[in-house]
């Protein structure tokens, strides 16, 4: 048998904790921050792999998790379909719409493709509140909430998803096709010189992205029970994937986690003292890095580890 | 409702919508840079202008002294601590720094003048003068100061050495720096320019349309399909997309349901793109 590196154990302590978790704490609020954290993580690796595996920033990937969300609200209220099953529905559907539009989009560079993404999640959201008779308007849709009712199967769960799509975004990164992402990133005339794909490699990153969002979302509509065009298909949404993604290292693979986890001590510890300055701190944290530390918490974890090891090699001259 | 009606509407709009975009069309002609803290710009504008009229009675239109000058400094500030920083960044780095730029701009808002929808109300705004149509007499004085800044924008850029600096770094920097065009000091202008007009398109939009911290948005997004329509680089470009833009939204009545109207400049913008991504004219105009 292999032995396994230090590294590998402490990530396998990490998981077994996190599985570990719900049995020793009962906290209804711990486990609930546990779901989100998961969920959060899951949906910026989703972003992660259009935005930084592929450079190709989307301001609209609220439309997937919107997506998501409704697919599995409509189903389960229409047709009755179990919750559970409606989720690789979810992600498959929001991943068809992502190509739908991603064809014609994904030709434009740079800014035209991020400006454009700004249109579609604000017509996704519009459309949404429109078509009532499919999802209820922007009053939104109601699910029911079974009468015993426990936080710790969607721990489980979440985590679950989350950790799967981890595995995934880690296998894309060091397959072929990641590397193919990361050359369009860099070059995309010297990626299309070198005989990759382009426009093939661009949209199915932005499905297997929309893919992972929508399953986000529709997890999300399972353990909210309620959904509106306002929150899922909202800007806001689409901009905290981005900020998340800035915060932890855009096009790392532990960037969305450190993120993630971030934003989420800043949403539930920091701004609950200062409600009325989220944007504030959410702005200057986006201007801030973006001349500093360009790639985020892992950047910054990366060149401290290079600044020691060069010390190290010094030592003693 | 009367095609007469549709067509005066239409230009009045477009009047409005030109004079919203060019802040968004010089900074990018210039400097290849999309100016995320447009939509914030508008919608700061907007509120400064409603604090005069509200507080202090001053016209919207006297408050354009006060707007203009320092949101013109409030640009060559952006562009000198924190867009030149990034220059050299790949061109991305700059549109989300701007993002950065923009919530930053809500959250100033919000904490100032709360989110509640506001507006004022002046007091010719409800009468009208007859153009074919009964027209409020806010939407002409809109339209006027349009053409006016249309008229002093393009002499502006065709005859001033500043103007003609500007127009010589749109088409190459470095050839620039080489002439001894000091090219930091043009693209500080040119953003503060390019934020003193889109002000001067948030203080007229002020005049109609009420208004809170998230707006601006829209705007942005109608202003960039317009410069895309227009071909990105050309004023005169700018003119055509604009009215382009507003007679479709305004004839779009007879055919679309009003819900989906917010959904043309996007579906616009998309169509041109793919469709014909050096504008309407076909080529790449200078400005």
């Amino acid at each position: 048998m292999k032995r396994l590196t230090k590294t590998q154990v402490f990530y396998g302590i990490i998981v077994l904790f996190l599985f570990l978790l719900p049995l020793f704490v009962h906290n209804q609020y711990v486990i609930h921050l546990g779901i989100m954290t998961f969920l959060f993580i899951t949906i910026a690796i989703g972003w992660n792999i259009l935005g930084g595996y592929t450079g190709q920033i989307s301001f609209g990937h609220a439309s997937f998790f919107g997506i998501g969300a409704y697919t599995t609200a409509i189903l389960w209220l229409r047709l009755g379909m179990p919750p559970l099953l409606t989720i690789p529905l979810g992600g498959l559907l929001a991943a068809a719409f992502g190509i739908l539009w991603g064809y014609p989009l994904l030709r434009l560079r740079g800014y035209f493709f991020a400006i454009a993404t700004i249109g579609v999640g604000e017509a996704t959201r519009v459309l949404a509140s429109f078509w009532e008779s499919l999802t209820g308007g922007s009053s939104g849709l109601t699910l029911p909430v079974p009468k015993v009712f426990s936080k710790v199967p969607f721990y489980y769960e979440m985590l679950i998803i989350a950790f799967l799509v981890f595995l995934l975004s880690v296998w894309v990164y060091k397959s072929k096709f990641g590397l193919g992402l990361f050359a369009i990133k860099d070059d995309i005339d010297a990626s299309e010189t070198l005989g990759i794909n382009t426009p093939l490699y661009k949209i199915l990153a932005l499905a297997l992205s929309g893919f992972i969002v929508g399953i986000g979302g529709s997890f999300y509509a399972q353990y909210i029970f309620y959904v509106e065009p306002g929150d899922v298909f909202s800007f806001e949404k689409s901009v905290n994937l981005i900020l998340i993604n800035i915060v932890g290292g855009v096009g790392t693979i532990f960037g969305p986690v450190f993120g993630a986890l971030i934003f989420l001590v800043l949403q539930e510890f920091v701004l609950v003292l200062f409600p009325n300055l989220h944007l504030l701190v959410y702005g200057l944290l986006l201007v801030l890095i973006i001349i500093y530390q360009p790639n985020g918490l892992a950047g910054l974890i990366a060149y401290v580890k290079r600044k020691m090891k060069k010390t190290k090699h010094d030592g003693g001259t | 409702m009367s095609i007469n009606y549709l067509l005066v509407n239409a230009i009045l709009f477009g009047a409005l919508y030109a004079s919203i975009a060019y802040g968004l069309s010089i900074i990018y002609g210039v400097m290849k840079v999309v100016n995320l803290a447009h939509g914030g710009t508008l919608m700061l504008s907007a509120y400064v202008a409603y604090t005069l009229f509200t507080y202090l009675h001053v016209d919207p239109i006297l408050s354009l002294f006060v707007a203009l000058p320092v949101f013109f400094v409030l640009g060559m500030l952006i562009q000198r601590y924190l867009v030149d920083k990034i220059m050299d960044a790949p061109q991305i780095a700059s549109l989300l720094l701007l993002f950065g730029v923009w919530l930053l701009m809500k959250n100033v808002a919000y904490l100032i003048w709360s989110g509640d929808e506001v507006g004022y109300n002046l007091s010719y705004a409800l009468k009208t003068i007859k153009i074919l149509v009964p027209v409020s007499i806010p939407r002409i004085i809109i339209f006027v100061i349009s053409i006016v800044t249309t008229v002093l924008l393009l002499m502006f850029l065709k005859r001033t050495y500043l103007g003609k600096a500007m127009r010589a770094l749109s088409q190459n920097r470095d050839a620039c720096s080489l002439v001894g065009i000091p090219v930091r000091r043009v693209a500080q202008i040119t953003f503060g320019l390019g934020t003193a007009l889109a002000a001067l398109g948030g203080v007229l939009a002020s005049m109609i349309y009420s208004f809170s911290p998230e707006f601006g948005g829209n705007f942005l997004l109608k202003s960039f399909c317009i410069i895309v329509l227009g071909g990105m680089e050309s004023t005169l470009g700018v003119i055509v997309g604009a009215l382009v833009l507003s007679l479709i939204e305004s004839f779009s009545i007879l055919v679309i349901p009003i819900d989906l109207q917010e959904m043309i400049s996007f579906v616009l913008l998309v169509l041109i793109l793919v469709v014909k991504p050096t504008g309407i004219f076909g080529r790449r105009a200078t400005i």
